[in-house]
């Protein structure tokens, strides 16, 4: 049998599919059980041996083709059917073993052009046995060699060979695999051809990729490949217009690889195919509020929704509170003073309407409570925060808020008490930490506060340091692919508390203050790679400003204890992580105006403030320096503009004042002092924007 | 409230079991429906910290046990335990639930290592399409355009490995770390999910669904309020539970990758044994997931339930 022409063998493989075809059509002539099972056994070997056949005459011809091309060569119908039905009835028999062992022995065979459909179909329908069948105890491990003895009664068409391939030895590795070629050819063979006459084919051709696609988003977040996931969803966009599913995948997917700006632009389009999607539409305004700084976008996206919605609707109350955080970062960046009034207001009103459409969000509690207390309504702010602390009793941002909240009224033991049991829920939160430093120079000195400071350094060598560890390997993919969940996590929390502390003490959350914190990571990352190609840093970025933060904190302290060696020191470290950040100008402004070295300082300070025009202590101490060198006229202008960057300062409207009085203003000075006073009576230890506007 | 009768016995009878009679014990005690149906409804009814921590301390010391099927009979629990944990911290706080806390915790540390001792890390290689395998040939498949994705295919690359672990041993489960512990301990019952019973997936269902939506009111109306794309004729009802604003019981916190690990598990049960309840907390979890916008689990349930359209529209055909 072993030199048939393939016109023998496709005539034998169509006779042997149509055999099993009547035979299973015919149904069993008896009911014994015994009778069935022999009969399912026949069909199944006519299919093994059509499949067989036919895909060894494809293989065949196709080596003949090359010379003569002629078409036609194709698998027959029923035989094709034949070669998708044999495994599938082995599971369904209940013998899930041989069923997977056909899939794998059809899989094998070295395919031809004329097969890759119906291999796509086999890979697709494998990895589906495999997802939806198994799971990781009772997956069947594949046996290699078993099949090369060519002990079978029949003709074998060729296999893959070779001894570098890639055998796929658990479930995952398998699914992937099998997804992988079918994606290859699904993206490939996929129809393009938008004329009426073939969109039958279309739509079939897409729902089958769309299928693969499916399993493929299944598999690949169980193990965090969100960049994986978008590079295939970008390949499937070619042929996904006006496909709202697909789209709103690839959103997905470029939401969690960390690309927001793409992903906002896909969201968009997603929200032009769904025009009354509100979780669209959220998402979008939610990456514009938190990751794009795009105040004003978010707003509108939130007010399309929130106008197609009716109050019923169970995203109407988040939408409010999009909305709110939307007025209220808004006002925070802006320059005009009854313009930010007007918005602080706007953004109460919506939280408290956020409240009462569903008084059960902790959320909606919480933000409102954050807003109070933004606007200094010390006591009702107190009162929301404690019934959000009820809705969800471990919420990290409404128990450092309740910190805050205690020390704007003075009970700094409360507060303490309240922080210790904070922290022991959150041990690894930089910011609760730092604003227990605060609190502890308060309380205890600035010596117990540098303790503190020295084990933030050690928990961030612990937290981050396997992080670092991991990338530092040369190898280009490790550092973007392995990562399991944890580390995933871990990474997303790096960033979230990077947000928190960078807006710490800026005070402000202004355009200047953003933009400016994206300049100087981007010129820091060029400058501390080319300085040093060959201890060019490891581990990603955003663990190293984490560490940055600390130390100018950990130099902040060290002047208050009078220790300026020790300073300096700290403040070199920081430069040398972060060499272009209005920080680090700043500190060293600091570390100079301590020494009485007022003009090197005011030269640092104005260094600082040509990055960030809004870095509300820079301007301070500027003013404070220009004051000391007796230029009050400019100090007067400086500290006007510290003011105005931030109203709810006490410092900038005493130290305004002192100028003032300098000036013999005496009357305008005094109303500076009542109003720093009048502040001072509200203010927080650490100002409330340290606590970030976050939908979740 | 005190236990029932048949708890009550299983307790007394394992503390009194002489050594040898272990395994046969072992070999009986899953296929004790009547205990499992009365272990599945206390744990439901949210009894006081005192009636539930002798069972606790028991399920763990069957867990820990050399007896696999003990240990299976414990696995079995753990998604209604977790749901348990969960309700109860929400409403009466840490001290009301040591006792599930202590096992959930004790599960948690056996999985970070292995019996021999060494740390528990799992690995597996991400296949590549450059690489040839026992199933493709990078040249015959690629690309008839010549683009950059075409080309990248072609960039030769080895299978990159894919780790997780060595995971931390931890002495108290904080706020911190409590959704990383309750998705490894889930993973526990998810990774043998195919060997459980079907009671085990029918409470495990119904536990992700009451994770999801407790505390809401109709977050199913998520999807209804958009224009209807597709209706299942077996998705399932909108749910309404007829209670005034203000009763409704603290809303459960779930983080993304909790949801995974549930989905997972789902996913095969809806395909093997419980296809309405099954999908029922696959359309509560995307619901939650869509409520929350958590992109990674929206990912996973808009393939499911997407997939899953596809297959009920098929075998409509058929």
């Amino acid at each position: 049998t072993q030199n048939m022409s393939p016109r023998v063998l496709q005539l034998l493989a169509e006779s042997f599919s149509i055999k099993g075809a009547c035979l299973e059509s015919k149904g069993p002539s008896t009911t014994s059980k015994f009778k069935v099972a022999e009969q399912e056994k026949q069909v199944l070997k006519c299919y093994d041996m059509a499949g067989d056949l036919a895909l060894l005459y494809i293989q065949e011809r196709e080596k003949m083709a090359q010379n003569n091309s002629s078409g036609d060569e194709e698998i027959d119908i029923l035989t094709e059917n034949a070669i998708k039905q044999s495994p599938l009835l082995y599971i369904k028999m209940g013998n899930i073993k041989q069923g997977v062992g056909r899939f794998r022995e059809l899989l094998r065979v070295v395919e031809s052009r004329f097969t890759q459909s119906l291999r796509q179909a086999l890979a697709r329908q494998l990895a589906e046995v495999l997802i939806r069948g198994m799971c990781e105890k009772t997956y069947i491990p594949i046996e290699t060699y078993h099949s090369d003895s060519n002990n079978l009664p029949r003709p074998q068409p060729r296999k893959y060979s070779g001894d570098n391939l890639f055998v796929p030895r658990e479930l995952h590795e398998e699914a992937l695999l099998l997804l992988l070629v079918a994606e290859a050819i699904a993206t490939r063979e996929a129809v393009l051809n938008r004329s009426v006459e073939h969109q039958e084919d279309r739509h079939i051709s897409y729902e089958n990729t769309t299928a693969v696609y499916d399993l493929l988003a299944i598999t690949l977040v169980r193990c965090t490949q969100f960049l994986k996931l978008c590079d295939s969803f970008e390949k499937a966009m070619r042929f996904s217009f006006e496909e709202f599913h697909i789209w709103h995948q690839f959103a997905n997917a470029l939401v969690c690889a960390g690309k927001y700006s793409r992903a906002l632009h896909v969201l968009k389009e997603c929200s032009r195919l769904k025009p009354r999607n509100t979780v669209v539409l959220l998402q979008a305004a939610k990456l514009c509020f938190e990751c794009l700084h795009l105040y004003n976008d978010g707003i509108n996206l939130v007010q399309q929704a929130i106008d197609s919605c009716s109050d019923n609707h169970p995203l109407m109350s988040r939408l409010c509170v999009a909305m709110g955080i939307g007025y209220s970062l808004k006002a925070q960046s802006t320059k005009l003073q009854g313009e930010r009034y007007s918005l602080h207001k706007k953004a109460l009103d919506t939280f408290k309407r956020a409240y009462e459409l569903d008084p059960n969000d902790h959320l909606a509690l919480f933000h409102l409570a954050l807003q109070l207390a933004i606007q200094r309504q010390i006591s009702e702010a107190v009162r929301c925060v404690k019934i959000s602390l009820r809705h969800k009793n471990d919420y990290v941002h409404s128990l450092h808020l309740l910190v805050l909240l205690m020390t704007s009224e003075k009970k700094y033991e409360e507060g303490m008490t309240l922080i210790k049991a904070a922290l022991q829920e959150y041990p690894d939160n930089l910011s609760l930490m730092l604003t227990r430093t605060k609190l502890e120079e308060v309380l205890l000195g600035p010596e117990y506060a540098l303790n503190t400071c020295r084990r933030m350094l050690e928990l961030w060598k612990e937290l981050y340091e396997t992080d670092v560890d991991d990338t530092s390997s040369e190898r280009k993919y490790r550092t973007l692919t392995s990562n399991d969940r944890s580390t995933f996590d871990r990474r997303s929390f790096a960033q979230l508390q990077l947000n928190e502390l960078n807006d710490r003490d800026t005070g402000s959350l202004r355009a200047e203050s953003v933009a400016a914190s994206r300049v100087e990571q981007t010129l820091s990352e060029v400058a501390s790679s080319a300085g040093s190609i060959l201890h060019s840093r490891r581990g990603c970025q955003e663990t190293w400003l984490l560490q940055a933060q600390i130390w100018l904190h950990l130099a902040e302290l060290y002047l208050s204890l009078d220790k300026m060696t020790e300073a300096e020191g700290c403040v070199q470290e920081t430069s040398s992580i972060f060499p272009l950040s209005h920080h680090v100008a700043f500190m060293k402004g600091r570390v100079f105006e301590h020494k009485h070295k007022y003009e090197e300082a005011k030269s640092c300070y104005e260094n600082a403030l040509s990055i960030n025009p809004a870095h509300t202590k820079s301007l301070q101490h500027l003013g404070i320096v220009l004051h000391e060198q007796g230029n009050n006229k400019m100090a007067e202008k400086v500290l006007r503009e510290a003011v105005n960057v931030d109203p709810t300062s006490h410092q900038s409207w005493f130290r305004l004042g002192l100028v003032l009085e300098s000036l013999g203003q005496s009357e305008a000075a005094s109303e500076c002092h009542m109003t720093s006073l009048g502040l001072e009576s509200t203010s927080p230890i650490v100002p409330f924007s340290v606590i970030p506007h976050m939908l979740q | 409230m005190t236990l029932p009768k048949t708890v009550r016995e299983w307790l007394a009878e394992f503390k009194s079991l002489p050594d040898n009679e272990v395994h046969s014990y072992a070999s009986t005690v899953r296929q004790n429906e009547e205990l499992t149906t009365n272990l599945y409804c206390l744990f439901e009814s949210l009894p006081q910290a005192e009636v539930l921590d002798p069972v606790c301390h028991q399920l763990f010391e069957f867990y820990r046990s050399k007896e696999s099927e003990l240990k299976t009979f414990s696995r079995e629990l753990i998604p209604v335990v977790i749901w348990t944990y969960l309700s109860a911290l929400s409403t009466s706080g840490k001290k009301s639930v040591r006792g599930l806390e202590a096992f959930l915790l004790g599960v948690y540390n056996l999985e970070t290592t292995l019996p021999d001792g060494k740390p528990n890390v799992k690995t597996f290689r991400i296949p590549t399409f450059s690489q040839p395998s026992i199933y493709h040939e990078p040249s015959s498949i690629s690309s008839i355009s010549l683009t950059e994705s075409a080309l990248s295919r072609l960039d030769r690359r080895e299978a990159e490995e894919w780790c997780s672990g060595p995971l931390p041993q931890y002495e108290a489960i904080t706020g911190q770390n409590r959704q990383a512990i309750l998705s490894t301990v889930l993973q526990t019952f998810t990774t043998e999910i195919a060997e459980l019973t079907t009671q085990s997936h029918h409470w495990f269902c119904k536990s992700c669904s009451r994770i999801a939506t407790t505390g809401f009111l109709s977050l199913g109306d998520i999807q209804s309020q958009e224009e209807t794309a597709f209706s299942l004729s077996d998705s399932p009802e909108p749910r309404r539970r007829h209670s005034q604003y203000g009763d409704l019981p603290p809303r459960l916190a779930v983080s993304p990758s909790l949801i995974i690990e549930m989905l997972s598990g789902l996913y095969y049960v809806t395909f093997n044994s419980q296809p309405h309840l099954g999908l029922k907390a696959i359309y509560d979890l995307h619901y939650r997931a869509s409520y929350e916008l958590y992109a990674d689990v929206l990912l996973v349930t808009s393939a499911m339930t997407n997939s899953l359209q596809t297959v009920v529209s098929s075998s409509r055909d058929s």
